[in-house]
């Protein structure tokens, strides 16, 4: 569930989010009202083909809005769907640190919440000037603690590498502050320049200018190590997790189970049919919440399977394809993949398929090529 | 009715853009009950959506109206309107030729403007009588005495009785009609003599084939006559004629002084060309009527399929276009740049506008446009002689001795305020100026000779801009001149992109080129290398921007669900690359290509 609302936006932010402060009751008001009507919706058509038992509520900055407003929402779904047990359940929300303090947490403990993903970013406090971040180290090492205290210690912390001015002793300080902490989660990305964001107009004005290319690997596979030997899994291109701790959500994601996504741009797949919602917020409050769907062909769905199930560092299996689409992986694809295996992109011991090293440097170049069958067999 | 010519007036009406010829047009329609009011749209002569949009009057119309004045007889009157922008100076110049009279209308706000006077000369070189009235008289900006004193300092016309109307209002719409009847002289033509009869427009009709709007001299044209036309020597049987009034409607004949349309099964318009003269085939006139000019379009430019879009559709819609549109001209060319396309001869800037965006509204086809050029004249070293319009034909330096360009005499009206900054412009744009002159206290205007290229590049944009809107262009061809003409080639990555390529003056290839590069920067998103921008003049380069590399080699996080969009993205779907042309390894947007013309207020 998508709530569009952040107190600024981040200058490399290119998510639908709208920039309103808590002063701005009424829109916030208008667009909960807009959301219960669409979850409304979705459950007189899909409700009863369903069980929940992961219910995200990201953004923007969820926390932005008044917990209540979160929680009718919340409690909605409990009303329209079937839901698991609360002991099975994994009830998410996004935090940033600047707004989320102790009232919050004991209201979002009390809602239900048992999983918390903090959006840290950096601790250091250039760099979190640098990417236009409202909070500062401090603060966000003090949402942390008052989180794990007053809500649940199965808290995702969000990590950003390739910032301006990072330097890896930077990132590693950053990343060695996080680990002190021992969050069950931890996302580590980086930071991409997306069209139409200040950030990509400054950097090709030559007024930006980013760690490069080898460095920002570097920062990447540094993490990847110091994750490891500190016991966590690392299981997901940017993400890594205490055993047990991996997000039950987005592992939803990766495997291909249907999702509902709810809210203003959100994106959901049921029973094959992809959804796409409006991005204009107006329309989206005027119950025309709908852009597009569409029942994707087979070869959509082939290629949404390898592109999310290879964000899997054990990547997937052979016959796991073979099951969902009645066709063999290796006769669709194989020309492309076993030629990228030879560059040492790809591994496969004959019966899966993974990213080596080497091909999480360059996931972009690999995907596309495996899919867009550059060198294949497999027709577009 | 009274059918003697005595009851006849031909006019027209000239004006500036803006200065309210449609809503006179139709106030005079209005007033002598010639179209009922729940026909009428705004304005009823205008009936190009493009023209109603832009306020002017691309194609010509002609309606009948009748007026019973207050001396007790009932008149014929033909409104003969006529577009009133630059670039078809020949075809306004014949419908004057088939009026005996015209109202000038002069804002009363604005004053006498460039392209009023040019029309002003144009009519009084077909001896046409002018009744001057004044306009928007209801504003309180008026200033009609003025404008009257204006009128006849800068034309020489008696101007002290001219109506003061506000046709927006319909005040005084009475006045010019009486006018009409007191001042445009009756035609005088021999309804029994050997048939003379001027084309003055034409259009395609998918029923009747092309309908020729045409004024009778002499003579009589009947249903079933044979026709010829004396310039183009084809010969039709008659199938209508008739008068609009303004809902065509059939008559027996035309007789001389009359105006009204001619259907004779023709299939396309550059058969039944503007100026051309109708004659019996069996009992011809000695002589045409003069005047008639063959197409000479002054401004060229390709038009291509953008990508996803198909050859045979741009060729179909120009083929369209083209019957109904005898100054258009095409032929097919090919761009290693863009592949097949046509290479499109225009009257002028406008009118190369107006097509492009015919072909993108009404046909719905993505194209792209090349920068418009002129023709030029390459005088090769054996003496021999090449025109040259598109700048990938221009011949190897070494095998020609000079290049001449197209100059025009151009003509700028506007108030004394921003002559310095026009003068400037002109010079920046290698203007030579002939002579200044006040018309009024702080109405200027200028005479320039300049080069065209000058002229079409966004010269009329920087005029309007530094002058507020207020300053007017007029300009006609008028001779070849050597000039230092060089070819300037724009490379991306290394690669010469031969529709971009241009051919500027030496003294501005600098300019230019640092421009366009500039320009190119903006428009050419960041690929995962470097992409070099390069304006060069055969090996030299001249200017260079570089684009930066963003290597985005990794996935990003990804979202809720995000999923598909991302894949869309991998399999380059994404919105808006249809839009992207692909040259070498190098995306550019089609925006680029029009993006290097447009007028920078800021440099």
């Amino acid at each position: 569930m998508h709530i569009p609302f952040c107190r600024q936006k981040c200058r490399y932010c290119d998510f639908v989010s709208l920039p309103a402060g808590p002063e701005d009751p009424d829109r916030h008001s208008a667009y909960i009202a807009a959301l219960k009507q669409e979850l409304k919706e979705r459950a007189d058509r899909f409700g009863d083909q369903y069980q929940v038992d992961s219910v995200y509520i990201g953004g923007g900055t969820p926390t932005m809005l008044d917990v209540d407003r979160i929680n009718e929402v919340v409690e909605e779904i409990f009303r329209r769907f079937s839901v698991v047990g609360r002991d099975r359940l994994e009830l998410t929300i996004e935090a940033n640190p600047e707004s989320i303090d102790e009232l919050q947490c004991r209201r979002i403990r009390d809602e239900g919440f048992n999983r918390v993903s903090l959006g840290v970013q950096s601790l250091n406090d250039e760099m979190l000037q640098n990417l236009g971040r409202v909070h500062d180290a401090r603060t966000a090492a003090e949402s942390f603690r008052r989180i794990r205290e007053f809500v649940t210690d199965n808290i995702n912390v969000d990590l950003m590498f390739g910032i301006p001015g990072q330097t890896p002793a930077i990132w590693s300080e950053t990343l060695e502050s996080a680990l002190a902490w021992k969050p069950a989660h931890l996302s580590f990305y980086s930071l991409q320049l997306e069209e139409g964001t200040p950030f990509y107009r400054h950097y090709k004005s030559g007024e930006l200018e980013l760690p490069a290319w080898e460095v920002n690997r570097q920062m990447y596979h540094t993490a990847v190590t110091r994750l490891r030997e500190s016991g966590y899994e690392h299981y997901e291109i940017s993400s890594a997790a205490l055993p047990g701790k991996c997000c039950r959500h987005n592992l939803k994601y990766w495997s291909m189970a249907d999702y509902l996504g709810l809210g203003l741009s959100a994106h959901s797949c049921l029973d094959v049919v992809r959804y796409e919602n409006t991005s204009d917020l107006d329309q989206y409050i005027r119950g025309e919440y709908l852009k597009e769907s569409s029942p994707g062909s087979k070869e959509e769905r082939m290629g949404d399977y390898l592109f999310t199930a290879l964000r899997q560092i054990r990547g997937f299996e052979f016959a796991d394809f073979a099951d969902r689409f009645d066709v063999d992986f290796l006769s669709e694809y194989g020309a492309s993949a076993k030629e990228l295996i030879r560059e040492g992109l790809l591994i496969s011991d004959g019966k899966m398929l993974r990213f080596s090293a080497q091909g999480l440097d360059r996931t972009n170049l690999v995907l596309s090529r495996l899919l867009n069958d550059e060198g294949g067999t497999h027709g577009a | 009715m009274e059918n003697d010519q005595t009851y006849i007036r031909n006019f027209c009406i000239i004006a500036h853009i803006d200065h309210g010829k449609s809503t006179l047009a139709d106030r005079l329609l209005e007033a002598t009950g010639s179209v009922a009011h729940r026909d009428m749209r705004e304005q009823f002569l205008d009936n190009m959506d493009l023209e109603r949009e832009r306020g002017i009057t691309i194609k010509l119309q002609a309606t009948r109206l009748l007026y019973r004045a207050r001396d007790g007889h009932e008149y014929i009157f033909n409104l003969i309107d006529t577009p009133g922008h630059v670039d078809f100076t020949y075809e306004v110049s014949r419908s004057l030729a088939a009026c005996e009279g015209a109202v000038l209308i002069v804002d009363a706000t604005q004053g006498v403007e460039a392209q009023t006077l040019a029309n002003v000369y144009l009519a009084l070189e077909e001896n046409l009588e002018i009744v001057p009235v004044i306009n928007k008289i209801d504003l309180a900006s008026a200033r009609p005495e003025e404008v009257i004193h204006e009128i006849e300092d800068v034309i020489g016309i008696q101007a002290d009785h001219a109506p003061r109307i506000s046709a927006k209002e319909g005040l005084n719409i009475e006045a010019v009609l009486e006018e009409i009847v007191a001042k445009v002289p009756a035609p005088k033509g021999d309804s029994k003599g050997k048939l003379k009869a001027l084309i003055f427009d034409s259009y395609y009709d998918n029923y009747k084939g092309v309908v020729i709007y045409t004024r009778v001299f002499d003579g009589t044209v009947r249903v079933g006559d044979m026709i010829r036309l004396m310039n183009t020597k084809k010969v039709y049987e008659v199938t209508e004629v008739g008068v609009s009034s303004p809902i065509q409607t059939p008559v027996p004949c035309l007789s001389a002084g009359s105006v009204g349309y001619l259907c004779a099964s023709i299939k396309q318009v550059s058969d039944a060309r503007v100026g051309d003269t109708i004659t019996l085939d069996k009992d011809p006139a000695p002589q045409a009527l003069h005047g008639y000019k063959k197409v000479q379009p002054m401004v060229y430019c390709g038009i291509y399929p953008a990508e996803g879009e198909k050859y045979e559709n741009v060729k179909d819609c120009l083929e369209k276009l083209q019957v109904n549109d005898a100054a258009l001209l095409f032929e097919p060319e090919s761009s290693t740049a863009l592949g097949f396309g046509f290479r499109c001869g225009f009257l002028g800037l406008l009118h190369m506008e107006i097509i492009v965006e015919r072909l993108e509204r009404e046909f719905d086809l993505e194209i792209i446009t090349t920068s418009p050029s002129v023709i030029y004249k390459v005088v090769m070293n054996d003496g021999s002689v090449q025109m040259i319009q598109n700048p990938s034909n221009l011949p190897a330096p070494m095998t020609y001795t000079h290049i001449e360009e197209p100059m025009v005499k151009a003509t700028i009206m506007l108030p004394k305020d921003y002559v310095g900054a026009i003068m400037e412009l002109c010079q920046d744009r290698r203007g030579v100026m002939e002579h200044m002159e006040y018309l009024t206290e702080t109405r200027v205007a200028l005479h320039y000779q300049m080069p065209l290229n000058e002229v079409i590049y966004d010269f009329f944009d920087a005029l309007k801009s530094k002058t507020r809107g207020y300053g007017s262009l007029d300009y006609e061809f008028s001779h070849y001149q050597k000039s230092q003409l060089v070819k300037m080639d724009i490379l991306l990555n290394r690669e010469i992109v031969d529709a971009l390529s241009m051919i500027v003056h030496e003294s501005k290839a600098y300019q230019r080129g640092r421009f366009v590069c500039e320009k190119l920067k903006e428009v050419i998103p960041m690929h995962q290398f470097e992409v070099p921008i390069q304006a060069s003049i055969g090996q030299k380069v001249i200017a260079r921007e570089t684009v930066r590399a963003y290597r985005k080699d990794v996935l990003a996080k990804c979202y809720g669900g995000d999923i598909s969009r991302k894949r869309k993205l991998l399999e380059k779907q994404k919105e808006g690359k249809k839009r992207m042309r692909q040259f070498g390894s190098v995306e550019v947007p089609q925006e680029a290509f029009t993006a290097v013309l447009k007028y920078d207020d800021s440099k």
